[in-house]
């Protein structure tokens, strides 16, 4: 049982930190972009991640189901019930968080770093890349509640994935498939695990976070 | 020469800036003014770190603001601004000292070397390694004028400059902005501080209300 546990709790947090990654990846530049540039609709940008943020993941799932099925537009990438599809899944569930926390790390850094380096003779992109060098612990800590996020939900990865044995299966599709089988005991296992990988998460976030 | 042509600014929707002419040539310049007024935004517009609303912002003759970046950037690096309230980056104070000139793609070697001879004239060499973090509001005071004085700028745009100072700072600073005039740099400065303007000032623009009510010199600035 253990060895089983294990290999699950390996898995959700390759995937899920695979999925951070992604977030982060494309999350930082979009909230460098929103938070350095001045433009039309910028305001509504922000609201509607700010919005997303709380958007159930079966939503999720579903739209990136019929994105991913066979007769979708990318079903030919064969993606669907693949480990791949979970971690892409979740990575465009977390962009909302990640981009919200970001966005505001960002901007509060932005008053006093990215007007020093403009005040020196920085170069738009010189002005940039200090602000996300001062930033760096913030940005973290929101790549790590943005992992918290991913590894604890459900929808997508029971959608996307399958909760296949030995392949797609993760901690929350393993509790959800063990409490209806009436496994309370490895559900509850599999439970506290993802409590300490979650606990752990925010204990580092938080040590993260205190140092900027 | 820096010159702003009626120039509008606001951070929301009320204006801060309105429209506001001046000129800094071979002079030093003091802005004075009750608190609020808009000198500090004044100084960021003459730095080009503001653009803005309306009105035109001139370098040497160029309107910053309608050439291409990499054409802007060799006129805005003539100008530095320094803050009121210095704004330290992490890491050491020796780091933050060649900020500037990192920017402009010194080696770290020569930048190191410059900074602290420079750090030496201003009495913090000893501070080089410390965590600029760390720094009293005196010790980030001159870590912010040693940054701007390591670039060399033609411009300095300074906001209340002995703020956070103690009586011996104060006096070296001062020493400091004659030397720098005496060498032809051109000087603005933000500031409530009559005596500083006395000393170094060869003009003073009066701000009320984010407008320059009068131009008049630093004898009668305070009368």
């Amino acid at each position: 049982m253990l060895g089983e546990v294990l290999e699950i709790a390996l898995r959700s947090i390759i995937v899920s930190g695979l999925a951070a990654v992604l977030a982060t990846s494309w999350g930082i530049p979009l909230s460098l972009k929103l938070v350095t540039d001045d433009f039309r609709g910028k305001k509504f940008i922000l609201d509607v991640f700010r919005a997303l943020v709380g958007i159930p993941t079966v939503v999720v799932g579903l739209i990136l189901y019929f994105l991913f099925s066979r007769s979708g537009p990318f079903g030919g990438l064969r993606l669907l019930y693949t480990p791949l599809a979970i971690a892409l899944g979740q990575a465009v569930l977390i962009t909302p968080l990640l981009v919200s926390f970001a966005y505001q790390a960002l901007e509060r850094e932005k008053g006093e770093v990215w007007e020093l380096a403009m005040s020196l003779g920085a170069l738009k992109n010189q002005a940039s890349s200090t602000l996300i060098k001062e930033t760096i612990p913030k940005l973290l800590n929101a790549s790590l509640i943005a992992f918290n996020r991913a590894i604890g939900e459900l929808g997508v990865a029971l959608m996307l994935g399958g909760n296949i044995k030995g392949f797609t299966r993760v901690m929350t599709t393993a509790i959800a498939l063990e409490v209806s089988k009436g496994e309370f005991g490895l559900a509850l296992s599999l439970g506290g695990f993802l409590l300490l990988i979650t606990y752990s998460i925010t204990a580092v976030s938080r040590m993260v976070g205190g140092k900027s | 020469m820096i010159k702003l042509r009626e120039v509008y600014f606001s951070y929301n929707k009320e204006p801060v800036v309105k429209g506001v002419s001046l000129s800094l040539g071979n002079e030093c310049i003091a802005l004075a003014g009750p608190n609020g007024a808009g000198k500090t935004t004044i100084l960021k517009l003459m730095a080009g770190i503001y653009r803005p609303k309306k009105g035109e912002v001139f370098i040497e003759g160029k309107n910053i603001w309608k050439l291409p970046e990499k054409e802007a950037i060799t006129l805005r690096r003539k100008v530095v601004y320094v803050h009121e309230n210095p704004i330290v980056l992490r890491g050491s104070v020796l780091n933050n000292v060649i900020f500037g000139l990192e920017l402009r793609g010194v080696s770290k070697e020569e930048a190191r070397k410059k900074a602290l001879k420079l750090m030496r004239k201003l009495g913090i060499d000893e501070l080089a390694e410390k965590d600029a973090k760390n720094l009293s509001a005196g010790q980030a005071q001159l870590l912010a004028l040693a940054r701007a004085l390591i670039v060399e700028p033609s411009y300095m745009l300074l906001d209340e400059p002995l703020a956070n100072l103690d009586w011996k700072r104060r006096k070296s600073v001062l020493e400091l902005l004659k030397e720098l005039r005496e060498t032809g740099r051109s000087i603005a400065i933000a500031t409530h501080d009559a005596f500083l303007v006395s000393l170094v000032c060869s003009k003073a623009y009066i701000i009320e209300n984010g407008s320059v009510v009068s131009e008049t010199l630093p004898p009668a600035i305070f009368q």
